[in-house]
């Protein structure tokens, strides 16, 4: 396995405090599959600066609230 | 790393498809070949070309139809951000795999003057080129990146 990129995210637990809405709805508002967003909450893929904040502004939060750098 | 028909993302599960057929298909053609047509001076097979071809073009259709009977809504999309970048990374290496085996086919060719030999290397280089796209794509997809 890789090394998991040096930037961690709360996009489950924001889903799951905004009603657990489900993944593919979150994915639908950002424009990436139910997949994508699956692989964001594992850490498996670290998304675009412009799903990143797709993703904080779906929330009503700023960028560093969802996303942050453990480097 | 897990594997799961189930959770795969269409595009993934096309791609593991799409290598496997084109494993089989290259499987059988050089199968077929057989290691005489490896020799100098050997002619080019051009029957059994011509059905790799057919064989491989029904095959990706019917994969490709299954695929989107199974998966109706998410089929129809577009690939996103991870997916598209995934096949551009798997795309680099097998430019570079490619790179190397028309280098050596060439350099092949030279010592040799061979040009069915020549073909053969050529071919077997676009199998494998194209096998590292697939399984390289969803092998990333798997893995994360």
């Amino acid at each position: 396995m890789p090394a998991p990129p040096p930037i961690g995210n709360r996009v489950r637990k924001l889903r799951e405090a905004h009603g657990n809405i489900s993944q593919a709805t979150l994915g639908d508002a950002v424009g990436v599959t139910r997949h994508t967003i699956i692989a964001i909450e594992q850490g498996k893929y670290s998304p675009s600066l412009e799903s990143a904040f797709r993703i904080a502004r779906f929330f009503g939060v700023g960028v560093e609230d969802v996303f942050s750098w453990h480097g | 790393m897990t594997i799961s028909w189930s959770d795969m993302s269409v595009r993934e599960k096309s791609a593991w498809a799409m290598g496997a057929l084109v494993m089989a298909m290259a499987a059988w053609y050089f199968g077929r070949l057989g290691p005489a047509a490896w020799q100098p001076g050997m002619k080019l097979p051009v029957g059994t070309l011509i059905a790799y071809l057919f064989l491989t073009i029904a095959g990706s259709i019917a994969v490709q139809v299954m695929l989107a009977i199974a998966n109706r809504g998410e089929a129809r999309t577009l690939a996103d951000e991870r997916e598209a970048s995934a096949t551009a990374r798997a795309v680099s290496w097998a430019g570079h795999l490619l790179t190397l085996v028309l280098v050596g086919g060439l350099l092949w060719f030279m010592a040799h003057r061979d040009g069915v030999m020549l073909f053969h290397s050529m071919f077997a280089g676009l199998l494998a080129s194209q096998t590292v796209v697939h399984l390289g794509t969803a092998w990333l997809l798997r893995r994360g990146f």
